[in-house]
């Protein structure tokens, strides 16, 4: 029955999208996908789409601050994009910090995020800006 | 005050927490509570079915409604054999964890909720109570 969160590769960044209710396992299965693909494709960026998210509990709390840690040591720059504000008034309520997460609200403003960070660290881009 | 049981659950795998959680988010939403008060409803739910499960050895859980006069209520019952908790106030006080984790499962979903009842004497398991008012 588990179906298994998409990663996409776009423009030498890596996007996830989190929809709806997702399972423990799900969420593991995640971990472990994503710091394979940051590796193989040597994505700088990734972009976590959790517009469709409909619950943080503790537990994707942890979750969330893992894949940040995680992306970090492989040399990705994971950014959290459009969590609801039903969402966030819950996580701050039950005290949940989610410490280190870098969050924006639209994916264009993770994109600028994500170039502006590129930028200040001297990396280059690759050539083009855009790849299609 | 009415109280009629909606749906019983049996909680052994991370399958059953979300299945609750699903349980609660529907019958919420159908009923005309504000998605903040769902959110948070199912917030809590994750957390007590995720404690049963993990600390609890697994147990059960039961959705009922509640109808006192005007008001609409949903409250979850979750109810294991496990081992109890050793000091109820500090497990609630958040910030303790007898996993490594952030321990702020109990304490956070007190806040979440309207009315949060838990008994759990060491050696008799753990029962807890969540209600959310329309
Ligand atoms: N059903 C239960 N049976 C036995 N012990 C429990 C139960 N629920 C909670 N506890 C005890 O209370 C402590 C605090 O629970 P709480 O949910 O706040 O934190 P946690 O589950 O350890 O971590 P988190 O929920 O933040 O991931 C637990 O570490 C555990 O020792
Ligand atoms: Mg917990």
């Amino acid at each position: 029955m588990t179906t298994s969160i998409p990663i996409i590769a776009f423009s030498e960044l890596l996007l996830v999208t989190i929809q709806g209710d997702v399972s423990d396992e799900q969420l593991e299965a995640l971990r472990a996908e994503l710091c394979e693909r940051i590796q193989v494709t040597r994505a700088k960026g990734v972009l976590m789409d959790i517009s469709g998210l409909t619950l943080v509990d503790s537990y994707l709390s942890r979750t969330l601050v893992a894949l940040t840690t995680q992306s970090r040591l492989l040399g990705a720059t994971l950014v959290m994009v459009g969590m609801r504000p039903d969402v966030a008034l819950t996580v701050v309520d039950m005290g949940l910090r989610l410490e280190g997460v870098n969050a924006v609200a639209t994916l264009e403003q993770g994109q600028a995020l994500l170039r502006r960070l590129a930028l200040a660290s001297g990396q280059e881009g690759g050539h083009g800006h855009h790849n299609t | 005050m009415d109280t009629t049981t909606l749906e019983r659950f049996s909680l052994n795998g991370s399958e059953d927490v979300v299945r609750v959680r699903l349980a609660v988010r529907t019958w919420m939403r159908a009923n005309g509570f504000t998605l903040l008060q769902q959110t948070k409803m199912v917030t809590a739910t994750s957390e007590m079915t995720r404690n049963c499960v993990t600390h609890g050895g697994g147990g059960s859980a039961e959705l009922q409604q509640l109808r006192d006069g005007e008001r609409l209520g949903l409250r979850l019952r979750v109810a294991d054999q496990g081992p109890g908790i050793a000091d109820l106030p500090l497990a609630l006080q958040g910030g303790h964890s007898t996993t490594g984790c952030l321990g702020l499962g109990l304490s956070g979903s007190k806040q979440l909720v309207d009315d949060f009842e838990i008994t759990a004497e060491p050696g008799k398991g753990t029962q807890v109570h969540i209600t959310q008012w329309r």
